[in-house]
C-alpha cells in the first residue's frame, strides 16, 4: 500500500488537477457559448422559422411539462428586441391507427393565441400512418385562428357570418388608440389599443401605465402580484374582455350595467366602464380616421402648448412611447368653445362630428353570445354549429375558439392532430397561466 | 544464519496501488467534464459503478478465499466502464454492465492479472448488445444538471441531431451530445499526458495507435469517403481508447514490441469498425478484440525471436 | 587524452526512482562522511573471494601490525593474501559462516588501539617499477575485485595479458541505489586511481584507458578530468578516455558494459578480455592496486557506504573485517532495532542476523538497514514491466509461472539460465512479488557447469561465473591444496626497486 508521504502527494495532485479541470471547462464553455448559441439558433431557425417567423429562440424548461407527457419541448420566439412573438412547441401524440407516435410542432402567436404553425418535427421518425398532406389541410384550416380547436362541423363560415353580422359599419382599418386623460386614484392612465382589419376588430388591448414611470403597467404588476383585483387576476381579466370585444365588436354588445360591471362575459368582474369609454373612443377615431400615431403626436402637441416648452424635455413619454401626463389640473386643456368636454381627436382635429353609432347588424346587447365566456358547458349552440361532445381532449366546449372542418372521412386522423394542438394550448394555459 | 528476505530490499515506488492510483487520477479531467455538462446524475452514475465494481470483486475474492486484491484498479474500471455510458443511462442497466465486467470477466477468469479483455470494455460491449436502446440516451451537454430521473427511468435521448452542425471549437470541448467521458478530446489529452509523466504508461503505445489510426481513417477518407479524420479524431472516443483502455496492464502488454503491436492492430480495428458503424462499437470493440489477440502476439514475437535468434546466432 | 565520448548504453535495466542522489552534497558532508573507522576488533575470513581459502599464518595470542599478512595462500592454489587492518592480538582462529555461505576459517583479532603498522608499509622511493613488479605487488597485497566480483586481480591482469587485450577499463559506474563509496572515494582519490589505472595498464601491456562514468557524476567527472590532465604529461604514451554512460542499473556489470561499449552479447563462460579485448577493473580495486604499489599497503581497509532508507549515508574507510555491528555504532544516531539489516547493497546483498560476527570483506562496498521490507501484495498481473527492464531480455513473469508450475525444461529452453539475478525484476514488479528471486536461484542451479574463466595456477575449480549475488555461488568444488612446506608470505621483507 502507499505510505502518507504517497497519498499526500497524490492527493494534492488530484485536488490540483480536479481544480485546472474545472477551470479549463468552464473557460472552454465561455469559449464556446457564442459558437454554441450561433449552431442552436440556426437549428431552431431551421426547424422552426416555418412554424413561427422569430428573430431568435429560446427553448423553456419547466416543471410544468412534467403533467403533459405529450410535450417534449417548448420553445419561446423573440423578435430582435427580445419581445416574446410566440411559442413552438413540440407536442406528441398518438396514431390511433397503429398505435405510433407523431411529433408535431405547432406555433402560437404570444398575443393572440393564434395558430401561426403546424408541421411535423424535425426528429419525428415517420412511423405514424398521418402523412404531411393530411397536417397540411389542417394546417390550413386552423391557421391564424386561434386554439383551441374543435372539428367536425362547418362553423368556420358561421363563425365569420357572425362577426360580419355583428361587426361595425364604417370603421376604417388601422391601428386606433385612446387614453383616458386623468390618472385614476393610484395613478394609473388606461388605454386602449385596438387594430381593425377589413372593418373588423381583430386586436384589442387594454392596459395601463402608471405617472409614476418607476411602476410597471398595471398588466405586469398584476401578473407580479402588486396589483390585485378581485377573481381572476386584473391581466386576465383584461385579456378575456378584450377577446370578447373581438367577439362582439361592439362595447354596447358587452352589456355593461349602470355599475361598470358586466354579468356576460365570464370572469371579468371588474369596473368595465373605462374600458368601454375608451374602446368606444377608440372606433369614433377608426370612423374619423384618427389613427394611434395621430393620436399620440395631438397629446404631446396638447402638453407641450401647455408648457410652452420643449416636450422633450418635460418628459412626460414612457419607454414605450406613451405620453404619460395626466391632465387633471388642466381642466381647460380640452374644454370646447361651448364648454363642453372634448377628446383628443375633437381638440386637435376640431371634427365634432358624431361617429358613435354603435348599433350592429344584427345583434343587441345583452343578447346571448357566441364565444367561451358564457361559461355555459352544456353545449354551444350558434346558428348551425353542433357538437356532438361535452369536451374535446379534456377541453370544454365553451373553451372553443375554432371549429373546422377537419380532414374529410377521416375523423381520427384529424382527432389526432387537433389533441396535439389542443394539448398545446392547455400547456400554454397552464404555463401562462391565463386563457387564450 | 536466518536468511528471512532475499534480495532486493527496495522497491520502486511505482507498485500496483500506486499505478492504480496514477490511473484512477488521470481520469479526473474526464470525469470532471461528465460531471460539469451533465450534472447530478453524471456523478451518481460514476460512483455507483465504480463503487459497485469494487464491492463485487471484494466479495467474488473474499468468496474465492483469495489474499485481498486491491480493490483500486477495481474502482478505475468501474469508472471508466461509467464513462463510456450515455448520460441518461439508468443505474438498472449500469449495474448489469458492472457485474458483467466484475463477475464473468474479471473474477471468472481467476481474478486480478488473469482477465483476458479488459473489464471495463467488455462491460460496455454487453450493455450494448444486451440494451441497444440505451445507446439513445443521450443530452445536450449543459442542460438539465439537476435532472436525475433518468437514473430511474432512462430518457428518450436526442436521437437525429447532426455532429457536422457543431463548430470545432464544441468538439474540442466536448460540448457536444456523447458518452459521459468520450467528449472532450481536450481533457483525454490531459488524463492520458498525466499518465505519461507519472512513468505509469509508456509513450509509444498511444503514439502508435493514434498515429496508425490517422493514417488509416486518412487513408479511409479519399478511398471511401468516410466522414473526416478531424472529426473522426475528436468525437469518436479513440483518445479514450488510447488513454485509458491500451494502458491497462493487466490486459495489453505495456513493454516492447508487441505492445507496438498491438497500439498497431487495435488502430487497424477501430478504422475499420468506424468504416461499418459508429458509436460505442469504435471504442470497445477493437479493444476487446486485441486482448484477446494479446496472446497471440505474444506467442508469435517468442516463435519470431527465437527463430530469427537460431538463425543468425543473435542473442539479446 | 579525449574530451569523452557519450555513450547511450544499453536500453534495458532502470534508474531507480528512490536511488538517494547525493551528488550535490557540500564539502562538509563529504569530510564528514569520510571518516575512518577504527574498530575494536577484527574478523578476518581466510576466503574473501573466488578461489581457494588462505591458510592463517599467525597464531591465536600473537600480536599483528596493521598491514601484516594474516593469512597467505597455499601454493598451487588460486588465492591471495588477506592482511590485517588493525594492531592488535590474534585471539581465535576458527571456522565461520559468511553469509553468502562461505565457509571457511576466520581470523579474529582484538585492537590494541595503538595503530600500529608494519614495517613494510612506507611510501614507496621509485614507483616508476616493472609491469612484473606491479603484478608482484599486486598478487601480494591481496587485491580482489572490490566491486563485488571477487576475482583476484592478479588472475585477471595474468589473462589479461594472454589476451592481449587492447584496452583498460576502469568501471565507475556503481549504479545500485544507496551505493555510494565509489564515486567518493573517486572525488577523494582520483589521482590514485588515474595512476593506478596507469600502472595497471603497464602491468598488461595497454595503452588506452577508458574511464566509465555515469554521466550525472559532475563532481567525480571534474576531480577524474583533473587527475587525467595532471598524469597525462607524465604518461603521453597513455591514452585517457572518459566514456559516459547513462546511470541504469546494472550499468556496471561486465556483460552491460560488454554491450553498451562494444555491441557485445557475451555467452556463458565467455569475458570481456577473450571477446572485446578489454579488462575492466572497479575503481576501488585500481586505487587498492596505486596505494599498494605508491604507499606498499596491502588491501586491508576500504571504502564502505553506510546507508538508510531515510536517507541517510556515511562512507567510511573501513578496515576489512569489521563487524557490522560496530559500523553502524560509528554513526550517532542510527538504530538497528526492528530494522533488517543487509550485508551488501540492497539490490544483491543478504539479509544477515548477527551483525556482530558478521565482518565485512574485500568485495563489501555497502550495508544498508532497512526499515520495512515489502511482501508481495497482488498476483502477478502480467504488466511485462519485468521483461522491459531485464538486463539480458528476458521474461521473467513467464519464467516464474513456469518454475512456478514446475515446468522447468520449458523455463530452460526460455533462457532461465542467462539470469543474472540482478532482481531489477523485482525491484520493479508492482506485486511485490520477488520474481528475481525465483528465477535467478532456478537459474544458477540449471546453469551449465562452465569452467571458471579467470584461472591463475592450480586446479580449475569451477564456480558460478555470472552471477552478481554471490549468493548463488555454486559451491567450489574440493579443494585440492597441495602441501607443502614453504609457503609464499608476501611483504616480508620487501625492499623497493
Amino acid at each position: 500500500m502507499l505510505n502518507r508521504k504517497q497519498l499526500l502527494r497524490f492527493t494534492i495532485e488530484a485536488v490540483l488537477l480536479s481544480a485546472v479541470s474545472v477551470i479549463v471547462m468552464l473557460l472552454g464553455i465561455f469559449a464556446t457559448n457564442s459558437s454554441e448559441y450561433e449552431r442552436v439558433q440556426n437549428s431552431y431557425m431551421a426547424n422552426f422559422s416555418n412554424v413561427l417567423d422569430a428573430d431568435s429562440y429560446d427553448r423553456i424548461q419547466s416543471n410544468l411539462m412534467e403533467g403533459y407527457s405529450g410535450v417534449n419541448a417548448v420553445y419561446e420566439g423573440v423578435d430582435a428586441n427580445g419581445t416574446p412573438v410566440g411559442f413552438v412547441v413540440e407536442v406528441q401524440v398518438t396514431d390511433h391507427a397503429n398505435g405510433q407516435p407523431l411529433n408535431l410542432l405547432v406555433g402560437v402567436d404570444y398575443n393572440t393565441a393564434q395558430l401561426t404553425g403546424l408541421m411535423r418535427a424535425p426528429d419525428d421518425l415517420h412511423l405514424s400512418t398521418i402523412t404531411d398532406e393530411q397536417i397540411a389541410v389542417i394546417l390550413g384550416q386552423t391557421y391564424g385562428h386561434q386554439i383551441p380547436v374543435a372539428y367536425g362541423v362547418q362553423n368556420e363560415d358561421q363563425a365569420s357570418d357572425s362577426t360580419e353580422q355583428l361587426r361595425l359599419e364604417g370603421l376604417n382599418d388601422g391601428v386606433y388608440y385612446a387614453q383616458t386623460l386623468s390618472a385614476d386614484r393610484t395613478g394609473y392612465i388606461d388605454y386602449v389599443e385596438m387594430s381593425i382589419e377589413n372593418g373588423v376588430i381583430t386586436m384589442v388591448q387594454w392596459d395601463a401605465f402608471n405617472t409614476d414611470m418607476n411602476i410597471k403597467n398595471r398588466r405586469e404588476s398584476s401578473l407580479d402580484g402588486v396589483y390585485e383585483v378581485s377573481g381572476l387576476n386584473w391581466a386576465s381579466q383584461s385579456y378575456i374582455l378584450c377577446h370578447a370585444l373581438i367577439d362582439v365588436q361592439n362595447p354596447d354588445l358587452l352589456a355593461m350595467k349602470s355599475d361598470g360591471t358586466t354579468d356576460i362575459v365570464d370572469g371579468v368582474t371588474v369596473n368595465i366602464r373605462t374600458f368601454v369609454n375608451l374602446c368606444v373612443e377608440c372606433i369614433e377615431n377608426s370612423r374619423a380616421q384618427f389613427d394611434k400615431e395621430m393620436y399620440i403626436a395631438g397629446l404631446q402637441e396638447i402638453v407641450d402648448g401647455l408648457f410652452e416648452g420643449d416636450f422633450e424635455s418635460l418628459g412626460v413619454v414612457n419607454d414605450d412611447g406613451f405620453v404619460v401626463f395626466s391632465f387633471d389640473g388642466y381642466p381647460g386643456a380640452f374644454m370646447g368653445p361651448d364648454g363642453s368636454q372634448m377628446n383628443v381627436r375633437q381638440r386637435i382635429t376640431g371634427d365634432m362630428a358624431d361617429y358613435s353609432d354603435f348599433d350592429s347588424a344584427s345583434a343587441d346587447a345583452g343578447e346571448e353570445l357566441t364565444g367561451d365566456y358564457r361559461g355555459n358547458e352544456d353545449g354551444v349552440r350558434t346558428g348551425d354549429i353542433s357538437v356532438d361532445a361535452d369536451s374535446i381532449d379534456g377541453l370544454p366546449m365553451s373553451e372553443i375558439k375554432t371549429y373546422i372542418e377537419g380532414l374529410e372521412g377521416q375523423l381520427q386522423v384529424t382527432s389526432d392532430i387537433v389533441t396535439a394542438i389542443n394539448t398545446v394550448y392547455r400547456f400554454l394555459k397552464d404555463y401562462l397561466n391565463w386563457m387564450a | 544464519m536466518n536468511m528471512k528476505h532475499s534480495a532486493p530490499f527496495i522497491h520502486t515506488e511505482m507498485n500496483d496501488s500506486y499505478i492504480s492510483i496514477v490511473h484512477l487520477i488521470s481520469l479526473i479531467p474526464v470525469m470532471a467534464v461528465a460531471v460539469v455538462y451533465y450534472g447530478v446524475r453524471a456523478a451518481i452514475l460514476i460512483l455507483f459503478c465504480a463503487g459497485v465494481f469494487a464491492a463485487s470483486d471484494d466479495i467474488c475474492t473474499r468468496v474465492r478465499d483469495h489474499r485481498h486484491d486491491s480493490y483500486l484498479s477495481s474502482l478505475f474500471y468501474g469508472s471508466a466502464f461509467a464513462l463510456l455510458l450515455p448520460p441518461d443511462t439508468p443505474l438498472y442497466i449500469a449495474l448489469a454492465g458492472v457485474l458483467f465486467g466484475s463477475i464473468v470477466i474479471r473474477q471468472l477468469s481467476g481474478g486480478r492479472g488473469s482477465a483476458l479483455i479488459n473489464p471495463a470494455a467488455a462491460a460496455r460491449l454487453f450493455i450494448r448488445i444486451v440494451f441497444p436502446d440505451n445507446e439513445c440516451a443521450l443530452s445536450f451537454p449543459g442542460q438539465s444538471r439537476t435532472y436525475i430521473r433518468s437514473l430511474l427511468i432512462g430518457s428518450r435521448g436526442i436521437a437525429g441531431f447532426d455532429i457536422n452542425d457543431y463548430y470545432p471549437s464544441e468538439l474540442i470541448t466536448g460540448r457536444y451530445p456523447s458518452f459521459l467521458g468520450t467528449a472532450c478530446a481536450f481533457m483525454m489529452l490531459a488524463g492520458l499526458i498525466y499518465l505519461i509523466a507519472k512513468k505509469a504508461y509508456k509513450f509509444y503505445i498511444p503514439l502508435a495507435y493514434i498515429a496508425m489510426t490517422v493514417m488509416l481513417s486518412l487513408i479511409a477518407d479519399a478511398y471511401l469517403d468516410t466522414s473526416n479524420t478531424k472529426m473522426f479524431l475528436l468525437t469518436s472516443g479513440v483518445l479514450f481508447t488510447s488513454a485509458y483502455l491500451l494502458s491497462d496492464d493487466e490486459t495489453v502488454r505495456q513493454y516492447g514490441v508487441v505492445s507496438i503491436v498491438q497500439a498497431f492492430f487495435c488502430a487497424v480495428l477501430t478504422v475499420l469498425v468506424s468504416v461499418k458503424t459508429s458509436g460505442i462499437d469504435v471504442i470497445v470493440v477493437p479493444v476487446v478484440v486485441t486482448g484477446v489477440m494479446t496472446g497471440v502476439f505474444d506467442y508469435a514475437e517468442r516463435v519470431i525471436r527465437s527463430t530469427w535468434e537460431e538463425k543468425l546466432h543473435v542473442k539479446p | 587524452m579525449s574530451a569523452g565520448r557519450h555513450n547511450y548504453s544499453f536500453y534495458k535495466g532502470f534508474h531507480s526512482d528512490n536511488a538517494l542522489d547525493f551528488s550535490k552534497r557540500s564539502s562538509f558532508d563529504r569530510d564528514v562522511m569520510l571518516e575512518r573507522v577504527y574498530p575494536r576488533r577484527l574478523i578476518l575470513p581466510m576466503r574473501q573471494h573466488y578461489g581457494d581459502e588462505c591458510v592463517p599464518v599467525v597464531k591465536p595470542g600473537e600480536t599483528v601490525t596493521i598491514g601484516q599478512c594474516i593469512g597467505a595462500p597455499a601454493p598451487g592454489t588460486m588465492a591471495v593474501p588477506v592482511h590485517s587492518g588493525i594492531s592488535g592480538t590474534v585471539t581465535d582462529i576458527r571456522p565461520i559462516v559468511l553469509p553468502d555461505d562461505t565457509t571457511c576459517k576466520a581470523v579474529f583479532i582484538e585492537g590494541d588501539r595503538k595503530r600500529t603498522f608494519h614495517p613494510s608499509v612506507r611510501p614507496r622511493n621509485n614507483v616508476n617499477v616493472s609491469a612484473a613488479t606491479v603484478m608482484g605487488i599486486i598478487r601480494d597485497a591481496g587485491i580482489v575485485g572490490m566491486g563485488g566480483e571477487g576475482i583476484p586481480t592478479i588472475v585477471k591482469l595474468n589473462r589479461a595479458k594472454r589476451f592481449k587485450v587492447k584496452e583498460l577499463l576502469v568501471n565507475c559506474l556503481q549504479s545500485e541505489p544507496y551505493a555510494d563509496s565509489d564515486y567518493l572515494m573517486i572525488c577523494e582519490y582520483a589521482d590514485h586511481v588515474i595512476m593506478g589505472a596507469v600502472a595497471m595498464a603497464g602491468a598488461c601491456g595497454v595503452r588506452i584507458i577508458n574511464i566509465l562514468i555515469s554521466k550525472d557524476r559532475k563532481n567525480e567527472i571534474t576531480a577524474l578530468r583533473s587527475a587525467m590532465e595532471r598524469t597525462f604529461s607524465k604518461y603521453s604514451g597513455y591514452a585517457f578516455n572518459l566514456i559516459y554512460l547513462k546511470p541504469r542499473f546494472p550499468q556496471g556489470y561486465y556483460r552491460m558494459v560488454a554491450r553498451a561499449l562494444y555491441g557485445v552479447n557475451l555467452d556463458e563462460g565467455e569475458g570481456l578480455e577473450g571477446r572485446c579485448r578489454a579488462v575492466m577493473f572497479n575503481c576501488s580495486t585500481v586505487y587498492a592496486c596505486w596505494n599498494a604499489i605508491a604507499e606498499s599497503m596491502p588491501l586491508c581497509t576500504r571504502t564502505v557506504s553506510i546507508s538508510t532508507e531515510d536517507g541517510l549515508l556515511r562512507n567510511v574507510i573501513a578496515p576489512i573485517g569489521t563487524p557490522v555491528s560496530e559500523l553502524f555504532d560509528t554513526v550517532n544516531g542510527i538504530s538497528t532495532t526492528s530494522k533488517t539489516i543487509v550485508w551488501g547493497n540492497c539490490f544483491t546483498g543478504i539479509q544477515i542476523d548477527n551483525p556482530d560476527v558478521t565482518p565485512i570483506i574485500k568485495t563489501t562496498s555497502g550495508v544498508c538497514l532497512i526499515t520495512k521490507i515489502q511482501d508481495a501484495t497482488a498476483p502477478c498481473i502480467g504488466c511485462g514491466r519485468c521483461a522491459d527492464v531485464c538486463p539480458v531480455g528476458l521474461e521473467p513473469d513467464k519464467l516464474y509461472r513456469l518454475i512456478n508450475e514446475g515446468h522447468e525444461s520449458a523455463a530452460v529452453k526460455f533462457n532461465a539460465g542467462r539470469c543474472i539475478n540482478c532482481s531489477a525484476c523485482s525491484y520493479i514488479c508492482p506485486s511485490n512479488i520477488n520474481v528475481g528471486h525465483a528465477v535467478g536461484m532456478f537459474a544458477a542451479a540449471k546453469r551449465k557447469k562452465s569452467s571458471f574463466p579467470y584461472t591463475a595456477v592450480g586446479d580449475r575449480q569451477w564456480v558460478d561465473d555470472i552471477s552478481l549475488l554471490s549468493a548463488d555461488t555454486v559451491k567450489a568444488a574440493e579443494k585440492k591444496i597441495q602441501k607443502s612446506d614453504s609457503l609464499t608470505l608476501p611483504f616480508e621483507g620487501w625492499e623497493s626497486e
